[in-house]
This record gives structure tokens, sequence and C-alpha cells, in this order.
């Protein structure tokens, strides 16, 4: 009997074995450049031994190169990985090829380039350089990050308030600051980690820092500059309180923050790098509250397939203090979106007072058939613009 | 005489059938009961942030945001009154009613909380102590009111004095970032913190516990429904769960529209007695009313 089911299996294994190899020896009669690749000394396991079929379907696929799976899943089929805490965006989404190439490389793990090359692909020079100084090991950004991402936040290898600790002694620091123990959160709220200008500083700076006057905002504690003259928000609306404006209107960010000083969760109190002296990117401030935001602006989110493009700052269209209009908008649903879109202000669905929604009885605005943060159909439109949108409103009789 | 099989295979089905109708009690089926957009002699709502029912005069009243106004309906959404303090109301957001039948509005306009004496036509600030912010309003069944203090990431307590209130402690809990929202049931204080994606419940002066919502991005809004059980509501995903306190989530309903029985920045929940839901649904400027099925 056992005999018997061998007499059967055997004939398949064989022939699948021997498929692989076949198939291997057909695809580089055409693609040649992959053989060298591949035959190289930093060619992928499979692609070497031939295993084309491994990831690919000769003859059809749904997805693109032939591939059997998307790209991401593909890989993960050999390459288990635990998604770590924060998570480096092509791996959030699943585009392992963006850094690796899955064929060879004669570059180490499958890189593309090299790993500063590889990270300044994106994270481009002008944007990370932002200074004459340049830090001294940022030119090999693993040593202070890691690649696919772990535990702390911008993928840094140790917490935020401690990395810079890990070369820089605490005592020396104390000699930097005049004597001053720095009692900030992170040195990096004010030194740019990968250049600045002078001691690697920001390049904008808060008036009284530059001004050294330091007790406007601090006390005089033992002949030395002491702790802030208040913890909370009233510190800086002692000077900016033309900013308690926005407190008064529907939608109020002014008292949103994870700090006791709400102004401290976005800015940075003596140097940045940012205008407004903002801690980081504003898109990243943004998005380090609003994650499902971030999801769906950067693609992650499947169900949010078309999105707004070239938003370079959440403010061109927010208004980041405070807002009467929803979503925080500077000037309602048309005016906002008129702003750039201007030939839709004339030419387009009716929209304003005088078109009514039948839906919910409001004056229809671009967001009645436009999610410009990210929506499942074209033109960022909730439903199929062919027929599904229009009959949202317009029934029809048959 | 059945078989042993037969047997076996009877108990299965019941226990079957018991898995099916536990899973059912435990979905969350809401049927819309009604809507309300404000009426023809008032006009419509523009972006109402709050709401509460008045148990004792079965009234449903409305925070009318942007028209600057305190709206109130019957329980079958007819338009009764509407009321902005000969105009000194400027954006009010939140808003109950005492046992005096005195009205406590927050306005965010003004930066307030105003004890409203409709009657004797008396409007007066509640003392908040320097720099608070308050969003939503609470009362427990002794009067005490509770002020969801969105700066100071706690609530403000205040208890009944006199002809007003005063202030006399704030409910704070390790870990919380913002307070939006409070509401009280059986002695306990829930606060929503869209920050910390948590829900605080406070027994007196002490938390008990902290529920926490991962799958809610941007909570506004909770509900306790009593037996241990909650309601609470995101504004961009446009769902309401039902969770336990445990935190475990047994039913959601909800999604993203236009239409009735969908919501866009809905951002208030509140019950009557019965277990009604009413969701403001701010950015469909209406009120639509839920009874589970």
């Amino acid at each position: 009997m056992k005999g018997g089911k061998l007499v059967i299996i055997l004939p398949f294994l064989t022939l699948s074995i021997l498929w692989s190899g076949i198939a291997s020896a057909g695809c580089f009669d055409c693609h040649t450049e992959l053989e060298k690749k591949a035959k190289g000394p930093g060619g992928h396991q499979p692609v070497r031994e031939g295993h084309c079929t491994t990831c690919h379907n000769p003859h059809t696929s749904d997805h693109p190169h032939l591939l059997r799976k998307e790209p991401g899943e593909l890989c993960g089929d050999c390459h288990e990985a635990k998604r770590p805490r924060f998570a480096h965006l092509p791996v959030e989404q699943a585009r392992c090829d963006k850094c690796h190439d899955p064929h060879g490389s004669p570059h180490p793990k499958l890189l593309r380039r090299t790993v500063a090359e590889t990270c300044l692909g994106c994270h481009r020079e002008k944007e990370v350089f932002t200074g004459t100084v340049v830090h001294g090991p940022v030119r090999n950004c693993s040593r202070c990050h890691i690649p696919h991402g772990g535990e702390y936040e911008a993928l840094l290898i140790a917490p935020r308030e401690k990395i810079c600790l890990r070369c820089h002694k605490s005592r020396d620091l104390v000699t930097a600051h005049g004597g001053i123990k720095p009692r900030g959160k992170s040195c990096l709220t004010c030194h740019p980690p990968h250049a600045g200008e002078g001691k690697l500083l920001g390049t904008v700076s808060h008036a009284p820092y530059e001004s050294k006057d330091c007790l406007k905002c601090h006390q005089m504690t033992k002949g030395k500059v002491g702790p802030v003259k208040a913890r909370n928000r009233s510190l800086c609306l002692s000077c900016h309180g033309r900013l308690t404006e926005g407190d008064h209107l529907l939608y109020s960010h002014l008292q949103m923050g994870k700090e006791e000083n709400v102004c401290l969760g976005c800015h940075s109190p003596h140097r940045s790098v940012k205008k407004s002296l903002l801690l980081r990117e504003q898109k990243r401030i943004c998005f380090s509250c609003h994650t499902d935001i971030r999801q769906r602006v950067l693609g992650m989110a499947r169900e949010y397939k078309y999105r707004h493009p070239n938003i370079a700052n959440c403010s061109e269209c927010h208004q980041v203090h405070g807002s009467n209009h929803l979503d925080l908008l500077k000037d309602g649903g048309i005016k906002t979106c008129g702003a750039c879109h201007k030939r839709h202000l004339n030419f387009t669905h009716p929209i304003g007072q005088k078109a009514i929604d039948p839906r919910n009885k409001k004056a229809m605005d671009c967001t009645s058939c436009h999610q410009p943060m990210g929506a499942p159909y074209r033109f960022n439109a909730p439903f199929d613009h062919r027929k599904d949108l229009c009959i949202q409103c317009h029934q029809i009789e048959t | 005489m059945p078989s042993n099989r037969n047997v076996i295979l009877g108990i299965a089905l019941v226990v079957c059938q018991f898995i099916f109708a536990t899973e059912a009690r435990a979905s969350l089926e809401l049927k819309l009961a009604g809507v309300i957009y404000g009426s023809k002699q008032a006009g419509g709502l523009n972006q109402p942030m709050g709401g509460y029912f008045d148990a004792s005069r079965k009234r449903i009243y409305l925070a009318d945001s942007l028209n600057g106004r305190l709206v109130s309906f019957d329980e079958k959404g007819n338009f009764l009154a509407q009321f902005n303090a000969a105009g000194k109301l400027k954006i009010p957001i939140s808003m109950v009613r005492d046992r005096r039948g005195r009205v406590i509005v927050t306005d965010r306009g003004l930066g307030q909380v105003l004890l409203i004496d409709v009657k004797g036509k008396k409007i007066e600030p509640l003392p908040l102590p320097p720099d608070h912010q308050p969003h939503h309003l609470a009362l427990d069944s002794t009067g005490t009111l509770y002020v969801a203090d969105r700066l100071h990431k706690g609530i403000a307590v205040f208890r009944p004095q006199g002809e007003g209130y005063l202030f006399v402690s704030t409910l704070s809990a390790q870990g919380m970032q913002g307070v939006q929202d409070v509401k009280v049931k059986d002695g306990k204080v829930y606060a929503l913190d869209p920050i910390a994606r948590a829900i605080f419940v406070f027994s007196g002066e002490r938390v008990m516990k902290k529920i926490p919502l991962p799958f809610s991005p941007f909570p506004v809004s909770v509900a306790p429904l009593g037996r241990g059980l909650i309601y609470s509501l995101d504004g961009h995903l446009c769902e309401i769960f039902l969770l336990t306190e445990d935190g475990k989530v047994i039913g959601k309903s909800g999604s993203k529209g236009w239409r009735e029985g969908t919501f866009y920045h809905p951002y208030y929940l509140f019950l009557n007695n019965e277990g009604t839901l009413f969701v403001v649904d701010t950015g469909n400027n209406r009120l639509q009313i839920f009874r589970k099925r």
C-alpha cells in the first residue's frame, strides 16, 4: 500500500524539482541581466538557485512584475519579521523593494545602494542637513537609527531623551551649557541631530534666547538660570497672548497636548531648524497625534486609495491653532479648496447656499463629494463618481 | 432509547444555539428612531456640539454652537423653544439643567461656564480656577457638577453652595492628557481622554480603572449605559462602540456618510433613562436618535 502511494508521489516530486530548474533556465534566457545579478556574490538565494517561480508566476498575475502576491506579503513568506512599535514608512507600506533589490545587489543585505545613499534617496539631503555644521556620525545613519523600526520614535536605537547621551557624557554637557545642567526633555529640542549652525544649534531662535534674556522665562536660582517661571502655557501666553483668540473658537488646538505646557508639544522654546520654532517638520508633529490621518495620507490605509497629492504642510488648509470650521479648515470647504482649485469655483456642480444637500439639508461644499485626506474612489470621492456618488442625491425613478 | 451519539449531537446543538444567541445579544444593532435638524420656526442647526436629556421634563436640549443658542425639543423631536440669554451666549458647546431648574452652559466663545437662571433672568459665570478651559459638563444625583477641562487634563468638581457652585477639587490620574467628555452613572465618573485614547473611571476621588481605546483613533464622547457597559464614539471612524468596563468591544455600529443613519464628524453622545441613544452629528448639523433593536 505504502509503496503504491510512493509510486504516485515520486513522479510529481521529480517533475516539480525539475520544473524549477527548467523555469529559471527559461527565465534567464530573456532576463539575462538578472542572471548576472543572481549569480554574483550578492545574489538573493532563491534567484541564485533558479527558483524564480517562488516569487513569480510565469504566465499571469494580478500583481506587478507577475508576482504571486503583493511585494511585502511575498517577502514575509520567508523573512518573518515582527512588526516594530515604530516602523519605517516603507515597512508599514510593505514596500521592501524600496530599499532592497529582490534579485541581488553588491551591497550588503540586498540594499539597492549604500546605507547612506539608500536613506538619502528619500530623506533628501537639503532637508536633513539644514546647516553648515554636520554632526560627525550622521553619514552612517544606522549609528542612531534602526532602518526597519523599533521601540522608539524616529526609528531611534534609544529613547529621544537618551540617544545623545550614548556618546556625549552628561558631565561634558554641563560644562558646554555654562555650568547649567540642561533640564529639557531632549537635546533635540534645540540641537538638530544631523546638521545645524555653530554648536549644532538650530537656525531659528526664540527672541529672548537670541538676546540672552533668559530671565524672560526662567527664574534666577542661586545666581544661576533656574527653572521656568510657569510650567503651563501661561508662560508662553504672557507674550503671545494674542493666540488665546484660538481658545474662543469652536475647534481649538491650544488646549490639547501631551505636555503640561501644551505649546511645547509642537514648539521649541529656544532654537529650531524649522520656521515658527517647530520641533520638527510640521506634518510629523501633526501625525504624532493624528495617527489615522497619517495612515491615510501616507497610503498605508488600503481603503483610502485616493488622496490629495502634494500636501507639503497641514497648515496649507488647516488653521492649526483653532477654527470655527469643521476639520479646523482655514475658511470652510469652498474657500479653502478654492484657494488652489480656482477653476472649480466657477465651473462645478452647484455649491453654496443655493445648493442644499438633500442628505443632510446643509449647503453643499467641496467636502460633500470629495474627501481630501483620503477616499476609496477616484477624484477623492467617497463613492464611485460614475454612478454611486450621483445617486446619493439624484434618485433615479424607474 | 437515544444512542450516545444522538445525545452528544443534541447537547452540541443546544450549546451552539446558546453561543449564537449570546453573540446576537452582544452585537450592537441600532435602529434610527428620529432625526432633528432644527425647526421651521427656529431654522436649522449650525454645528451643534452638545446635548442633554432632561428626564424630569422629558425634553431634549441641544447646544446649537455656531448659532449661539440652546434649543429644546420634546421627546418626539418637536421644537419647543430657543434661548440665547439675550444675546449673551456666543458659542455654547455643552449644557445641563440642575435640580433648581437652572441651566449650566459651557460657552467656548466666552471661555466660561455660565449658571443661568432663566426665570430670574440672572447669568453668572462659575468661579473656575485660573486658565481653565471648560468642555463638556455632567451632573450627578447629588447635584455635584463635573466640568471636563482639556487644558488641565482633569475634571473640575463643583458642589452646590447657596445660590451658586463652589469649586472643590480636580479629578485627575496618571496618564491623563486632555479630558474632553465627562459622564456620571451609578456613582462613577467616566472621563474620556482623546489624546490618551482612554476612558478613566473614577469612584469618588480615586481612579478605579483606565479603559484603553486602541481601536478608536479619534474618540470624542462616552456614555455609560450601566451594568458594566459603555458606549464610546469615534469622530473620525464615525462609529459607536459598545464595550465592557474591561475594554472589550462587544459591538459597534455606524459609518461615515451624509444620509440619515450615518455620521459626519459626530461629536457627542448622550442617553435617556430608557437607554435611547442621542448622537450629536455635528458635521451633518443634526441630532440622530437611536434605539437598540
